[in-house]
């Protein structure tokens, strides 16, 4: 859950937001872009609707100039006063005139020289009761000899004028006036011209216009002011994208006050009437949809990508670690399976878990009670000659449960093995040596074998030793935990076990479970399969880190951590080797427990008089023993009637004399300095085949390494580790470091 | 029966002469008028101004209106006016374009034109005048410095027209001859000569019992009005001879 929010936030911020910025900035740019050529077009157009109105100016201003011309020299007025048949023919001529040259839905006047409007075109005599326009603008203009064009307002009624004097004698006498209706067709054809929406308005009064009417108040309003285009209005087609309907996003799918680009000028000669000239800026926001659509695409594609990724993150490595995580859990409370099916988990971790299961296949039963062991199908670990281990079934079958029934939990990995608490005590022995000097041990020209390990008939073969977990990794410079480093698996679940492992040992350090080995060495062991020394855990802890605790050196920890965490089942007291778990009360208690003799939960403090030192392990029954032995016929463990109730394994008081005699023979045999034995034999014989093989796979040279001479180096190698570290043999290692081969020596202290 | 005739007649004369001691004088004068500057000539039209003949014979003899405004400084009371100045709406303007009132005087506006016209004073509207109809504007006392109101019609922007409201005083007008003569009582006063929008000149003038004659004024063209679109005609000037 925790990967998903924190997935899901990173999406958010890295996917999400970036998208989103992108949006919102894109339409934003595109709607300043649309109202920058907006701007820039209305500019344009306003000085195209001057050109047009000017020439529309001079047009009529020509045609009364014309009609001027036509009139003017006949002494028309004075006609009219004379009355008769000649005043009658002045009529007639000057009514033709004006009806000819009045504009379509036009009209001409005749006006004297008082000022007063004597003939209209509309009207087919004279005026009786003449208008007059003496202090009109345009007639005072006129009766200066001037032509010029203006504006006629009369009342809501707009005309554009073209006025001429009437000239007699060289000197203004009267003027004709024509007059073009500035309406709805009017601003419509200007508009055309000029391609661009105009809006008339008087006194702030929309008088015509071809925008919507709703369009052209807002627009007429917010430009009456204005000295720089502004934007208004909403489009009347909306922006809607036709494939998603919901886009444009972040803007009115109208273009609501950025339809148009609107610049505003009064007309001349009349300020009351003022003239706004609109450019659809809001249509070239007709893109924002495909825009939109192009950037959500890319929201999308990378949003299910990256929904992808986490899934592909949650399944290769989240979901694997957490499974090994709480598949150690499990193995640490005592409950579950012992072990973990490799095709649980994901390729890179396979290698973990086959590692974990090889660890946990040396764990004696006892120390996982109530736990099944499911073993793992035979598997190759690099160099570590495991298959042998595997594949001798010793790790195989189900483990009896406390209650002595065995928890068949995979019947098909074999018959279940009942192992003993001495087992437990091996198990979590010392197995010596720093894993760092002997990592620097590098037996360049030595050579391996691989395949099968051949171990000592008198040992069980199943339980690979620990320093296999250490040796099969790379261990790293400092000797702590190397055993994923070289795997698949990745650094950083290679980390998290590391660091779990690490704590646990913090644990133990912090609880005093560190004993010196001489005070731990020597104690007596039961150790009836004679395997309890080869050391079950450790194999991580280097010399040097260990300086303070030698006793502990390679060995113990987790057993320590056993200790610190009250784990549930037993441990044995003094562990050949340096073990340290009867070192820890609690550990001791838990032993107690386990065997039946415990005391209460949570009994973490060790009882009054209670001498851990003096607890010890009792020898396992012959009898049981070779009940539990394994069949080499049927290749399986036969399982024991086991009597109801606390295991037959109990932590009891030894006497003095016993524990003087076993540290005797603890002493006597603790030590193997002579040359190696039959197992070593055969232990080289895998190691240089292992060698070889890794050479060759590093594009090594094998040619120049012949048996003899890495048997002797490593012979001589062994002798002197064991002189070193006081073990009882060393065990080696095959891998790849640096692209080459190499050798890592692990001493195994326990017998 | 001749003596009570006689006796009566000369107490009539006498308490008529006691009654209105300064009734008979006055001042009077002549102007001589600046001629009529166009607005249209300070103001753009159109797009287009082509020259087709000479000025109509009308166009140079049309000469500026002014009013006038006689207030007092010290004085007896002075006489009612005769009747109110007047404004006509007439030809698509006023005639003439500035009146004069004292305070609590009246000013008469007349609609002759042929379609109703909106009058605002002072941006408010005043009221709206049919044809032929006439509305009576009050004088009353405005903000210092105020004297002079706006007169605008709504209908024809290119209107405008000046109300002048003094203090105590007589108001009056100038015949198109250029000749005036004002009403007053005795007491010193000063004359004001009043263009659109400006005073254009003033006269201090003492009334004794009898008429003062100022003499012919000669008028410049007065300068721009408060608030007049026009710019570039010249400052007032004014002498008096």
């Amino acid at each position: 859950m925790t990967f998903w929010i924190r997935h899901l936030a990173l999406i958010l911020s890295c996917i999400c937001l970036p998208f989103a910025a992108a949006l919102y900035v894109d339409t934003h740019s595109e709607i300043e872009r649309a109202t920058a050529s907006g701007s820039t077009a209305v500019k344009l157009a306003q000085k195209s609707l001057t050109t047009r109105l000017t020439l529309e100016s001079h047009r009529i201003v020509g045609d009364a100039i014309g009609l001027s011309q036509s009139m003017s020299g006949k002494q028309i007025f004075r006609e009219f006063l004379r009355g008769g048949s000649r005043a009658a023919a002045a009529v007639d001529g000057a009514r033709e005139r004006l009806k000819s040259a009045a504009p379509e839905r036009g009209f001409a006047w005749l006006v004297d020289g008082a000022g007063r409007i004597v003939m209209s075109s509309d009207q087919p005599e004279l005026i009786a009761d003449p208008r007059s326009i003496a202090h009109y603008p345009l007639f005072v203009e006129t009766q200066t000899g001037m032509a010029l064009d203006g504006i006629w307002r009369d009342g809501d009624r707009l005309a554009l004028v073209g006025a001429a004097p009437l000239a007699e004698e060289g000197m203004a006498d009267g003027a004709v006036f024509l007059g073009v209706p500035i309406d709805k067709p009017f601003v419509d054809q200007i508009a055309a011209s000029v391609n661009a929406d105009l809006t008339l308005s008087v006194n702030g009064k929309v008088l015509a216009s071809t925008l919507p009417e709703s369009v052209s108040e807002i627009v007429s309003l917010a430009a009456s002011d204005a000295t720089e285009p502004v934007t208004a209005g909403r489009l009347a087609q909306p922006l809607t994208y036709q494939r998603i309907s919901l886009l444009p996003l972040l803007v009115d799918h109208f273009a609501n006050g950025h339809a148009y680009a609107s610049l505003g000028s009064p007309a001349v000669g009349d300020r009351a009437v003022s003239w706004a000239i609109s450019i659809r800026s809001g249509d070239s926001l007709r893109n924002l949809g495909q825009r939109q659509e192009l950037i959500l695409g890319g929201f999308v594609l990378a949003f299910m990508l990256a929904i992808l990724g986490g899934l592909m993150n949650h399944r290769s490595f989240v979901r694997p670690i957490a499974r090994v995580a709480d598949h150690l859990s499990d193995l640490q409370l005592g409950r579950g399976e012992v072990e973990l099916a490799e095709t649980s988990v994901s390729k890179p971790f396979r290698r973990l878990v086959r590692l974990i299961n090889m660890t946990v296949q040396k764990l004696p039963s006892r120390s996982l009670p109530g736990m099944s062991v499911v073993s793992a199908p035979p598997s190759s670990l690099s160099g570590s000659g495991i298959e042998a281990a595997s594949s001798s079934g010793v790790a195989a079958g189900t483990l009896p449960a406390r209650d002595g029934r065995p928890q068949d939990r995979d019947r098909d990995r074999g018959p279940p093995r009942k192992e003993t608490l001495a087992d437990v005590l091996s198990a979590s022995g010392d197995i010596g040596a720093s894993d760092e000097e002997l990592d620097s041990f590098d037996p360049r020209p030595f050579s391996g074998a691989s395949g099968a390990p051949v171990l000592p008939p008198d040992r069980p073969p199943p339980r690979p030793s620990v320093d296999l977990l250490a040796g099969s990794g790379d261990l790293g410079a400092g000797g702590r935990v190397g055993l994923f480093s070289s795997s698949n698996a990745t650094d950083a679940s290679a980390s998290a076990i590391a660091q779990a492992i690490a704590s646990l040992e913090a644990k133990a350090g912090a609880s005093g479970v560190r004993r010196s080995a001489s005070a731990i060495r020597g104690r007596p062991v039961a150790d009836p399969d004679g395997d309890a020394s080869d050391g079950g855990f450790g194999g991580y802890d280097s010399p040097s880190d260990s300086q303070d605790v030698p006793g502990r050196r390679g060995g113990g920890s987790l057993a320590s951590d056993y200790a610190s965490s009250s784990y549930p089942f037993s441990s044995p007291g003094p562990m050949r080797g340096g073990g340290s778990l009867a070192d820890v009360p609690d550990f001791a208690a838990a032993l107690e427990r386990a065997a039946g003799l415990a005391q209460p939960a949570g009994h973490a403090q060790p009882r009054e008089g209670y001498a851990p030192e003096e607890t010890v392990v009792s020898p396992v029954a012959s009898d049981l023993l070779a009940q539990t032995a394994r069949d080499d016929i049927t290749d399986s463990h036969a399982i024991p009637s086991l009597p109801e109730g606390p295991d037959s394994t109990v932590v009891s008081s030894v006497p003095a004399d016993l524990l003087a005699k076993s540290a005797e023979l603890t002493d006597d045999s603790d030590m193997n300095e002579d040359g190696p034995d039959d197992g070593d034999q055969a232990h080289f014989r895998d190691v240089y085949e292992e060698f070889l093989e890794m050479r060759r796979r590093c594009g090594e040279l094998t040619s120049d390494l012949g048996y003899e001479r890495f048997l002797a180096k490593l012979t001589k190698n062994r002798n002197d580790l064991v002189q070193k570290y006081n073990c009882r043999t060393v065990r080696f290692q095959v891998y790849e470091k640096e692209g080459k081969a190499a050798l890592k020596a692990t001493p195994i202290r326990a017998r | 029966m001749y003596r009570r005739v006689i006796c009566a007649s000369v107490l009539i004369v006498g308490v008529a002469g006691m009654g209105a001691p300064s009734l008979g004088a006055a001042v009077k004068g002549s102007v001589e008028l600046p001629s009529a500057v166009s607005g249209v000539g300070r103001r753009t039209l159109g797009h287009t101004r082509t020259r087709l003949s000479g000025p109509a014979a009308s166009a140079g003899a049309a000469k500026e209106r002014v009013a006038l405004f006689l207030s007092a400084k010290n004085s007896l009371p002075l006489p009612e006016p005769e009747a109110p100045e007047s404004l006509q709406v007439i030809g698509l303007g006023l005639e003439p374009s500035v009146a004069s009132c004292p305070v609590d005087g009246k000013v008469t506006l007349t609609n002759h034109d042929q379609r109703p016209v909106t009058i605002r004073i002072e941006g408010r509207v005043f009221a709206v005048i049919k044809p032929g109809e006439s509305a009576s504007y009050e004088c009353t006392a405005g903000p210092a410095g105020g004297a002079y109101r706006s007169v605008k019609i709504d209908e024809w922007p290119h209107i405008r027209g000046w109300i002048y409201v003094g203090e105590v005083g007589v108001a009056g007008s100038v015949q198109e001859d250029g000749q005036f003569r004002l009403p007053a009582s005795e007491g010193t006063f000063s004359l004001y000569f009043l263009g659109d929008g400006s005073v254009l000149t003033t006269k201090d003038v003492t009334i004794g019992r009898a008429d003062v004659d100022v003499g012919k004024v000669v008028l410049l063209s007065p300068g721009p009005a408060p608030g007049a679109e026009t710019t570039g005609a010249k400052p007032k000037e004014a002498s008096v001879p």
